[in-house]
């Protein structure tokens, strides 16, 4: 029975290369689910294994040990599931001596679903019309991403997966990417595996992130659930020490020297300060939450060692 | 499998230098270097009187390209071609493009089969325009070129070009099946060169090789492992055909040889083909691609 609903499913994947000294565990113990039509951010320093995570995504390369399904199917020897995908991976590539065009007709053709009305109107729908058919040689890299993204949608997939899909691209091209993946999600009910380092997009752009570090899985969840995992209250009040003592017992406390202090505490505690306050007699100004940005969190969460197994 | 061919196609003859140096050369080669030939036919009584002499016939002249493409430069060139073909799909980083439309091993076996297609339009059409140019030139010095033939020199002819395109096909889809090997191997252009290369001239010299080491071990016997060597059953069924005995690589080695049959030599060819192709796509299977 396959389940329609998942669309990826990784368990306890781990994979390393080399061997003796030299062995290095590029992923460890991975687990993770993307529910069908999400936009799933995965983010991860710089050789956290998010790329070689894809790579197993893909058949590209074989895990050490431990799962990968995608829509119910093992993908490991099962080129057939492989059709329901569209990749981008580490930076668009293309034979150089092709042009655009004749480039995507190569990749259509192998996947024997070539269609020049499709491949046309993909062409169009990444705004490269006026510059397909010139050799890709000559394409910077915002139009190789272009390019790159056309290719992912030359098989209609069901899951797309783009690692880093905005990188080169201007901040007009950007916003057009982070646009055209929600359309995605949206309006085709596509699911969308996100790689990037562009934090800002991933917390614009996707339902559920997933953080790793060293191979290892250190959050996985919502956006807003991840960032209000460790949310702030900013509380401006009179005589500031006298209100930092009286909760300092039961919250943590940041304070930067100004007139307001800031507070460790969910939401659900705004009603509980606030009474500790008035029944010390202390004047409060104002008692709001504090947004925390996920780069803040990101950061917060990579560079701790707390990671989930 | 028939877009997967037009796929293969388009990126292996787009690529048109590697190409055009590697594969085109032979029947371009050969169209100018006999349509060169129009010059002293128009231009010289000398060359118009040698050629009235003994003019050649279509049936050589069409033999002729054979020559040239059995040579080990000829080798040398394909072994290039193929490396191209195989390694640089990871020097362009296009395996990772490639791998989730379609199986591994139908993309490997894919690309040998365009390649050998390729590569018999080639060969086939030098031969065609050799035959053809030269007998323009032949026309031109006033010398018959004639295209009949009685029937016993017809089937003679046929059966030396099957043969001889026998020996160059195979040899040289041996050569490209080395190159093609080291290329899953090295994941380098270079490197397949090398490889290919190396495997193409070491495969000459197996017999000075198995000679000296027969001699260093005091074991001149191993020689006989010369007789599964592609390079010797290609001459063992040239020489069946040609003369109906078994090849014979020197006087010296003889009493360690045994009389390879025909059959034998295209069987043993086969296991070669059959065992380069399946290895490479064995390899090729199990590989992480990590561009």
């Amino acid at each position: 029975m396959t389940d329609t609903t998942t669309a990826i499913r990784v368990s306890g994947l781990h994979k390393q290369f080399g061997r003796g000294k030299r062995q290095v565990k590029a992923v460890q113990n991975l687990s993770l689910e993307v529910q069908a039509g999400q936009v799933y951010g995965f983010l991860g320093p710089n050789g956290a294994g998010k790329t070689t995570t894809i790579r197993m995504l893909l058949d590209l390369i074989r895990p050490t040990s431990g799962e990968v399904t995608l829509f119910g199917q093992p993908v490991f020897g099962n080129p057939n599931v492989l059709k329901r995908v569209g990749a981008l991976v580490e930076g668009a590539t293309f034979y150089p001596y092709l042009s655009g065009r004749q480039n995507l007709e190569v990749l259509a053709r192998t996947g024997g679903y070539y269609d020049p009305k499709r491949v046309q109107a993909i062409i169009e729908q990444v705004g490269m019309a006026d510059r397909v058919d010139r050799r890709t040689k000559g394409y910077s890299t915002g139009m190789k991403q272009r390019m790159g993204l056309a290719a992912t949608l030359l098989g209609d997939p069901d899951l797309i997966i783009l690692d880093e899909p905005t990188n080169g691209l201007d901040p007009a091209g950007i916003q057009e990417m982070r646009l055209f993946i929600r359309e995605l999600a949206d309006k085709q009910g596509k699911t969308v595996f996100l790689s990037s380092h562009m934090l800002n997009e991933i917390e614009q752009v996707c339902d559920s992130v997933a953080i790793i570090n060293k191979g290892k899985l250190v959050r996985e969840g919502t956006v807003k659930a991840l960032l209000s995992e460790q949310s702030r209250l900013l509380v401006e009040a009179d005589p500031l020490d006298k209100a930092q003592a009286v909760l300092s017992p039961d919250w943590t406390l940041h304070t930067n020297g100004g007139a307001h202090l800031t507070v460790e505490a969910q939401h659900d505690d705004i009603p509980h300060i606030i009474r500790k306050l008035v029944e010390n007699h202390i004047n409060i100004y104002e008692v709001a939450p504090q947004r925390q940005s996920l780069e803040a969190y990101f950061l917060a969460v990579t560079q701790g060692e707390d990671t989930h197994d | 499998m028939t877009e997967l061919f037009r796929a293969e196609w388009m990126k292996i003859n787009g690529n048109r230098y590697m190409t055009a140096f590697t594969v085109w050369l032979f029947p371009i080669g050969v169209a100018t270097f006999l349509t060169l030939a129009l010059i002293p036919a128009l231009a010289s009584e000398n060359f118009r009187a040698q050629v009235n002499n003994a003019p050649p016939t279509w049936t050589v002249q069409t033999l002729l390209p054979w020559t040239v493409i059995n040579s080990i430069i000829t080798r040398m060139i394909l072994v290039a071609f193929a490396a191209d073909v195989f390694a640089g799909e990871y020097q362009r980083g296009m395996w990772k493009n490639l791998l989730p439309r379609r199986p591994r091993a139908s993309i490997i076996l894919m690309k040998f089969f365009t390649m050998s297609f390729m590569l018999l339009i080639a060969f086939f059409a030098t031969c065609l325009l050799a035959g053809l140019i030269s007998g323009v030139v032949v026309r031109i010095t006033g010398a018959p070129y004639d295209l009949t033939l009685p029937g016993e020199t017809l089937s003679d002819f046929f059966s030396s070009f099957a043969l001889q395109a026998f020996v160059a096909i195979i040899s040289a889809l041996l050569a490209a099946c080395f190159a093609a090997l080291g290329g899953i191997l090295t994941r380098s252009i270079l490197g397949a060169v090398g490889f290919g290369a190396a495997l193409t001239l070491g495969e000459q010299a197996v017999l000075l090789v198995l000679f000296f080491l027969g001699n260093i071990l005091n074991m001149p016997g191993i020689i006989a492992l010369y007789q599964y060597t592609p390079g010797y059953n290609l001459s063992n069924i040239s020489s069946w055909a040609t003369s109906g005995t078994p090849f014979l690589a020197s006087d010296m080695t003889k009493q360690y040889m045994i009389d390879m049959s025909a059959g034998a030599s295209f069987a043993i060819l086969a296991l070669w083909l059959v065992g380069l192709i399946g290895l490479t796509v064995w390899m090729f299977r199990r590989q992480d691609i990590l561009s």
